[in-house]
Order: structure tokens, then sequence, then C-alpha cells
């Protein structure tokens, strides 16, 4: 994988990388040729398997906790006023 | 007492030998003293602790205390713990206190238990050595220059180090097992299903699965007790009945059917670890089992498609760290992107971007038919082997890891650390019950013998162990300098 595609993943998973982190990847093509093999697994037929139960998962009724209310949930946020998240745009005009 | 297992201490606590509170001061006090040399706690939660330990004294007193009640207990700090740090081992949670607690937590809060803190580990899971902290390395109390194994590598530590009586744990594909064996301690991963993953920090939800690091079968048999069980907040939890693991843990293994997978004893085992594990196999056999050669054809295929799986799985979990609605956030954002590319660079480490990377690339279209859905392909074929495996006989007997522990940065490449799961991620691939048990020792450090079952039998697992752990004294052995 070049540093193009690096940085290309990168972006996509929203991860800024420093110069280090980048050359860090520099054994991802043994990795690469490590998952490689399952090249030669035959497996015409055989249907994917995404979950060890395969079992049709249920729904929840939709109720009120109030052990789980807006205001201890946002506690965990770093930016909030009045019940609203706040993204940067929003912090500037808050705190102009 | 460092000795006792659960059920001696809650017989003494009821007997009135000591008080939960005096329990709770000693153990408290070992942390105190020999948890510096290890590093395995991130939060040592000392008031909470003897608040419960003053409960449980009451409750006792009232004759309303469980086999639980008053047992000092540690919780992986991947469970949240309301009003309590929970960090997964991540800079990205080191501010994040939870506002809820997680099932497991919650069921044995309920049961009485006490809360002595919340272990170390790798970062959200990610690592069998457990050197990808944001807290530091754990160090393995039978060598302080040797890893834990991880991810659960603090709660195994501390389980070891007689630190505390049990811990919980997690395992997506070895991260309770590998731990036990490395340090001497019983790892049960349960079934997939039969334990809440509800407020259990997600890694690869198919996979992640809590369970426990104990002293004993036993031991683990009654916590398995507490946490097992559907819950409606987990929708992936199964409705399968859960019975009294402790009942059966005298059955007799007489024409009890153990498998020997050829593929489990190849290289890279240490030929030494072979031979230590299957003197514990003639052991059971003595015991009345019958042992059976048998096969697991793509076993060599299980940590590549193991890690394409939980890369891709990962990726996907770990997109929800934004830094705006929990977790760290980066100073003076410019722009929405600029927040998250610098909350995300700035709070995870090098091991959590390289997997979320290789799973970006996985689940993209260079990667998705030849690499995810082959995966999936593959992942099947392991489970068949089982399954067919499961017509023959009842449980398989293998190593729970090639090696004993290793030195601390002693893994020269990601390959090579990976390769410590091999004989561990089958049984996530699969769903399957999966425990391991101490059988020995190599050049003083600890092997683990590793069973493991059908669907929702544990309580075959837990009852071959125990038979094997009342003729070997293996568990009983404490690292001398926490002796």
């Amino acid at each position: 994988m070049e540093r193009k595609d690096i940085l290309k993943f990168a972006k996509m998973a929203r991860i800024r990388l420093s110069e280090e982190e980048i050359d860090s990847f520099a054994d991802f093509e043994k990795m690469h040729s490590f998952l490689r093999q399952l090249d030669n697994v035959g497996v015409t037929g055989i249907e994917p398997m995404a979950h060890p139960l395969e079992q049709s998962q249920r729904l929840r009724s939709d109720e009120y906790d109030p052990k789980i209310n807006r205001s201890s949930i946002q506690t965990c946020a770093s930016h909030t006023k009045d019940f609203i998240y706040l993204a940067p745009e929003n912090i500037k005009k808050s705190t102009d | 007492m460092l000795l006792k297992t659960i059920s001696g201490i809650s017989h003494a606590l009821k007997k009135k030998e000591f008080s939960c509170v005096e329990l709770t001061k000693i153990y408290l006090s070992r942390i105190k003293t020999l948890n510096p040399a290890l590093n395995a706690f991130i939060t040592i939660t000392e008031e909470t602790a003897l608040n419960d330990a003053h409960q449980a004294d009451q409750r006792i007193a009232l004759g309303s205390a469980t086999p639980l009640t008053g047992i000092p207990i540690a919780h992986k700090d991947m469970f949240c713990t309301q009003g309590i740090k929970t960090s997964c081992g991540s800079k990205m949670l080191d501010n994040f206190i939870s506002p809820y607690d997680a099932t497991v937590v919650q069921k044995l809060k309920e049961a009485g238990a006490v809360l002595l803190g919340k272990t170390n580990m790798d970062e959200f899971s990610m690592g069998s050595s457990n050197e990808h902290s944001f807290y530091g390395p754990v160090r393995n109390p039978w060598n302080l220059e040797a890893v834990p194994g991880g991810s659960s590598g603090g709660s195994a530590a501390v389980v070891a180090a007689r630190l505390t009586l049990a811990a919980t744990g997690a395992d997506a594909g070895g991260s309770i097992r590998q731990p036990a064996a490395f340090t001497n301690v019983t790892g049960l991963k349960p079934t997939y299903g039969r334990v809440s993953r509800y407020g259990m920090i997600a890694f690869a939800s198919s996979f992640d699965q809590g369970g426990t690091l104990t002293r004993s079968a036993e031991d683990a048999a009654m916590l398995l007790n507490v946490i097992a069980g559907m819950d409606p907040k987990d929708s992936t939890s199964s409705n399968q009945p859960v019975p009294d693991f402790t009942q059966t843990l005298n059955a007799t293994l007489k024409k009890v059917r153990i498998g020997l997978p050829k593929e489990f004893f190849t290289d890279p085992l240490d030929p030494k670890i072979a031979d230590l594990v299957l003197t514990a196999a003639q052991t059971l056999e003595k015991m009345g089992a019958t042992l059976h050669d048998l096969s697991l054809p793509h076993t060599p295929l299980t940590i590549p498609t193991y890690h394409i799986l939980s890369s891709v799985e990962c990726a996907s979990n770990l997109a929800r760290y934004d830094g705006i609605r929990f977790g760290h956030c980066c100073e003076h954002p410019k722009d929405i992107d600029d927040w998250y590319e610098r909350s995300r660079a700035e709070g995870f480490g090098l091991e959590v971007k390289h997997r979320i990377l290789m799973g970006t690339y996985l689940s993209s279209k260079e990667g998705y038919e030849d690499f995810y859905i082959k995966a999936q392909k593959v992942r099947r074929l392991i489970a068949n082997d089982y399954i067919e495996t499961f017509k023959k006989v009842d449980l398989i007997l293998s190593p729970t890891t090639p090696t004993t522990a290793f030195k601390i940065g002693s893994k020269p490449n990601r390959v090579a650390m990976y390769l410590s799961d091999l004989l561990t991620a089958s049984a996530n691939l699969a769903g399957l019950p999966s425990l391991s048990i101490p059988c020995g020792f190599l050049d003083n450090m600890p092997v683990g013998l590793l069973l493991t079952g059908k669907p929702f039998d544990e309580a075959r697992l837990l009852n071959v162990a125990h038979q094997y752990q009342r003729n070997a004294d293996w568990h009983r052995r404490l690292p001398k300098e926490f002796s």
C-alpha cells in the first residue's frame, strides 16, 4: 500500500496521521500478505456467516428510562448549551 | 485467606469469621502495596468498596445474602460503571464517567459483590499482551519482565496476584483465556449470547463476550450463575435457559468424550507445552473420560479470518468516537473535519489506528468482496468443522497458547503478536464456550489447558475443569512475590 492509499483510508476513517505514524504502516504489506492466505480457500456455495448465533435480533420497547436522561448523558460531552451539542461554528458563536 | 476460593470466603463471611469490611480492607491494603509493581488497576475504588462492604455486612446480618455477597471483585475497565471512570484503556475515554451500569456490573452489584476497582487492559480490547494501554503495560506476577497477556491482562494479573478474589473480563479472540493461561488463573469465555453485552464497550460485536477470571472453575460457575441470562437491553443475548452451573460440577467424567484436534498440537506450539497438556488429558482419562484424536481442518485459517472480520467491526464500532457527545475532544477545532480528525488522532493509540485503517480498507470497495465476504465464508467453514466434531465428542481439549508469557517488547511485528491467539480465536468465530485452566509450569511460567464445548454447554466445561482441579493443584500455586 502506497502513502497516498494510507492517507486515503485515514481520511475515510477521520484520523489524522503524523509522519511517524504513516511510516509505521511499513509493515502493512506483511499484514496484507498474511490475510491473503484465504485466497486459495474454496468457498463455492458457502453462505457468508456474519454472526455466530444467526438469530433474528429482538427489538426492545421504546420506553423512557429515568436513569438515562439527557443531562446525565450530556455531562460526558465537551461542549453543550441548552441541551444542544455544540460544533465548532456554534462554539464560536456562543463565545462571541 | 489468599488460598481460599469464593465459596470458602462466602462460608467464612456467613459464619462471621471476619466481616466484609475487614476482608475488603485486607484487599485494599494488598492493592496499595503490590499494584505499583503490576500496574494492573486503572482506578481503585476504595470508597465504593468500603461502602459496598458495609452494605454486604448488613445484608449478611439480615440473612439476605447471596453466595457473592461481600466477595471482592474487579471489573475490566471496558464495563461501564455508573459514576466511575470507564476508560477502556484509552486516552479517548480518559475523561468518561459512565451515566449507567453495564448489565454484568448491575447483576454483580445486586448480588452484593464488592467493587475494588477497574483493571488495566489493551486499548479498546485490541491486543494480546496489555502493552497497548494508554496507562502503560501491565506486568505478569510470575515474572515482572513478562506480559500478562491481553486484552484482559489487568484482570488476570490481579486475580493471579491475589489482589482480588475474582474479576470480569471480555474475550473477542482469546482476551480472557490467553491471559488466564499466562498467569495461572481460570478464564471462562461463555457462549456468545450467554452474557449480556449491554454496557460493554464494543470492539468487535460479533465476537465480544463477557466472562470471568477466577481462582478455580467452581468460582467461575458461581459468577456465571449471576451474570448469565437474557437481557432485554442486548438484542444479541440469548434466551436459552440458564442452569445452576454449580449443580453439575461433581458429575462423573465416565464416558465423557474429549477430542484432541491434531491442528492444535503442531508448530508453532512449544512441544513442552504439548507434553504438559497431554499429561493433563491423561489425568482426565484416568477419571473415566475417553480421548479421541480428531481434525479441525480449517484451523490454520483462524487468525487471518479473525483479523479481517474483527478489524472491519472495529472500524465500524469506533466510528462513534467523534469527540462531540463523549470522549476526548481536541483544543480549538477550526471546523468539523478538523474536530473529528484531530480528536481521533489524539485520542486513539497506534494499534487502534492500525486496526481502524485496516478495517476501513477491508470494508472498502478494494477489500469488501476479496477479504470481508471471503472471510465470512471461511468463518462458516471453521464453524462447520466444530458442528461436525461435536457429533463425535462432548468437548475439545487443547493448549490455550503456543508459548508461555513472552517478555514485554519482544514481539517483532504485528503478525507475530496476532499469532498469540492462534489457539483461542476459533471459538470466537464459532461463538462457542471455552475455558482455560492451569495445567503446569514451564521454566517457572504457567501453562494453560483449553476446553471448548458445544454452544451453551458451559456446565460440561466447568464440570470437567472442576474435576481436574480436584486432582491437580496447579491453580492453587501463587507467584512468590505476591504470596
